[in-house]
């Protein structure tokens, strides 16, 4: 006969009576006080969107929020469990974690297929005596992971819980009940270069964005050089070179807006490119380069980026007041596609006395110093 | 002159089919230091139609002479476009070549797009259409139009 009373003590006889449920669950780690990522999308009560609060996962109401770490970082997962029916008793809790990777089929459907990569237990199990369920609301145990695959990655994390009770602490074990959470994690290069005013935590967004197209990046030249061209390849955005979503100051770009809206000039691209870098991790700038207005100019063909599938964009010659790239070392230029008759490429990596020959058949350009957009709104 | 921005930028009521995009309102710089602002102002509206994306920036000068050499400027650092006249690179946005069309004392754009750079007294002000697959002049000259009422609204009442 089951204890069917909330504090009542269960049978040795009777294993199928104890119950136990993940409440919430807050992930952190020594390395990850970033953790909290900022949700740009405006809602009624928050119209310019708000701070993703821990728990991360949370049962009742329902909540799943990313999570993200620097790649090899050790995460701390605080699982919070509630129970009926049976205490005094000791549980133990057995968590399998395994990472999937989202990929588009041919025709389009969604699937996650198991990722090579895995992320482990510092200890397989952990053990907690319930003495009353309920009060506290919940019983927390604390797990601390090995290190999580040492490059950028963007997956889905699938945990497995297995929940266990016994009558001592070491046993013997009876099988009480699993449960599975899902969370999606961002594994950036390095910690984010955060402080872009006024949000201050990098958008859920475009990290995961940023991850997405550096997946797999193992140095930073591989991630802002996969990050480059899949701004270019992303068919995001179409080329407006007459008005801008950011300001030639370098004050402010209406990133909310210029996602929304899919066009982008020189400046946004540049930017979009720079922040995407720094919420990697990867100290990257933009800079700008002007043609000396009293010179005469002979500009190459380029092919901008479109939003069309079909690449029937021309390619077409192009006249500049200025022109902005971003910077890591060499210039990564997202928003252009140059050599026509030789290699068609996106700029990328490239080293100045490369890039100039490639966008201007003659004349003289003055390279600013670098710089930072200051506000992502 | 118009001493306040307040007294100028669009609201609600002027704009009664669209809603302002309060993730975007705030104080601007301008595109570069010189010459330099009293105040600047960003708002963004929205509205259902395909047509009703726009941004509006507002920039107060301390006198007439600052906002004209603003509005000649800055010509040349809003955009990147640029076209080559005699040879030589100037910007895009070109004066407003239908008298008609002008809004303020002084209007310049780009040939065939809805963007309005538009210099009234000391104020600057730049309408721009943030929906490049349908045409917005007819609404983006509409709210100049607004804009420039306001101000004239602004300067009566000195």
């Amino acid at each position: 006969m089951s204890t069917n009373t909330p504090y009542g003590s269960p049978s040795p006889s009777d294993p199928i009576s104890v119950r136990v449920n993940v409440a919430g669950i807050i992930f952190t780690g020594d390395r990850t006080e970033y953790n909290p990522l900022y949700d740009r999308e405006p809602t009624e009560a928050s119209p310019k969107g708000s701070e993703i609060e821990p728990p991360q996962w949370q049962k009742d109401p329902f909540k799943r929020e990313p999570i993200s770490y620097v790649r090899a970082a050790r995460a701390t997962v605080k699982l919070d469990i509630t129970g009926s029916y049976g205490t005094p008793i000791w549980v133990k809790v057995t968590p399998t974690a395994q990472l999937l990777k989202r990929v588009i089929s041919e025709e389009g459907i969604e699937k996650f297929i198991p990722d090579p990569h895995a992320i482990t237990f510092e200890r397989a199990s952990e053990t907690i005596r319930v003495t009353n369920w309920g009060d506290p609301d919940y019983e927390r145990l604390i797990f601390k992971t090995n290190a999580l695959p040492d490059q950028v990655r963007l997956n889905q994390l699938k945990i497995t819980w297995d929940f266990k009770y016994g009558y001592t602490k070491t046993g013997p074990w009876f099988p009480a009940c699993q449960e599975i959470t899902a969370h999606e994690i961002y594994i950036t290069y390095a910690r984010p270069y955060y402080g872009f005013a006024p949000f201050y935590r990098p958008w859920k967004r475009v990290l995961k964005t940023a991850c997405s197209y550096a997946h797999g990046a193992t140095s930073t030249i591989e991630a802002s050089s996969m990050v480059n061209r899949k701004i270019y390849n992303s068919f995001q955005f179409s080329y407006k070179s007459n008005k801008s979503h950011s300001d030639f100051y370098n004050s402010g770009i209406e990133l909310w807006k210029m996602l929304k809206e899919g066009w982008v000039d020189c400046m946004d691209g540049s930017t979009y490119w720079t922040i995407l870098m720094r919420w990697l991790g990867i100290p990257a700038y933009q800079k700008k380069i002007s043609p000396n207005r009293s010179d005469s100019f002979v500009y190459k063909e380029l092919r901008p980026i479109s939003r069309s599938k079909n690449l029937k964009v021309e390619w077409g010659e192009d006249r500049w007041n200025f022109h902005q790239v971003g910077i890591l070392t060499h210039v990564y230029d997202p928003i252009i596609m140059i050599d026509k008759t030789g290699t068609p490429r996106v700029p990328t990596n490239m080293p100045r006395w490369d890039y100039e020959p490639a966008i201007f058949a003659s004349g003289q350009f003055v390279w600013d110093s670098l710089a930072l957009v200051a506000g992502v709104y | 002159m118009v001493r306040k921005l307040d007294a100028i930028i669009l609201t609600a009521n002027d704009l009664p089919t669209m809603k302002l995009d309060v993730g975007t309102n705030r104080h601007i710089r301008g595109p570069v230091k010189l010459p330099s602002i009293v105040d600047g102002f960003l708002h963004a509206w929205d509205g259902t139609r395909p047509e009703e994306h726009i941004t509006v920036k507002y920039w107060l000068f301390q006198n007439v002479r600052n906002v004209q050499t603003a509005a000649d400027e800055w010509r040349h650092f809003i955009a990147s476009a640029a076209i080559e006249i005699n040879g030589r690179i100037d910007s895009a946005y070109q004066p407003e070549p239908n008298a008609a069309d002008v809004i303020g004392d002084a209007t310049w754009r780009v040939a065939g797009e809805p963007d309005i750079w538009l210099v009234k007294n000391n104020v600057l002000v730049y309408v721009m259409g943030n929906n490049p697959s349908v045409n917005q002049l007819k609404l983006t000259r509409s709210v100049a139009r607004k804009i420039e009422a306001k101000i004239n609204a602004a300067l009566n009442q000195q």
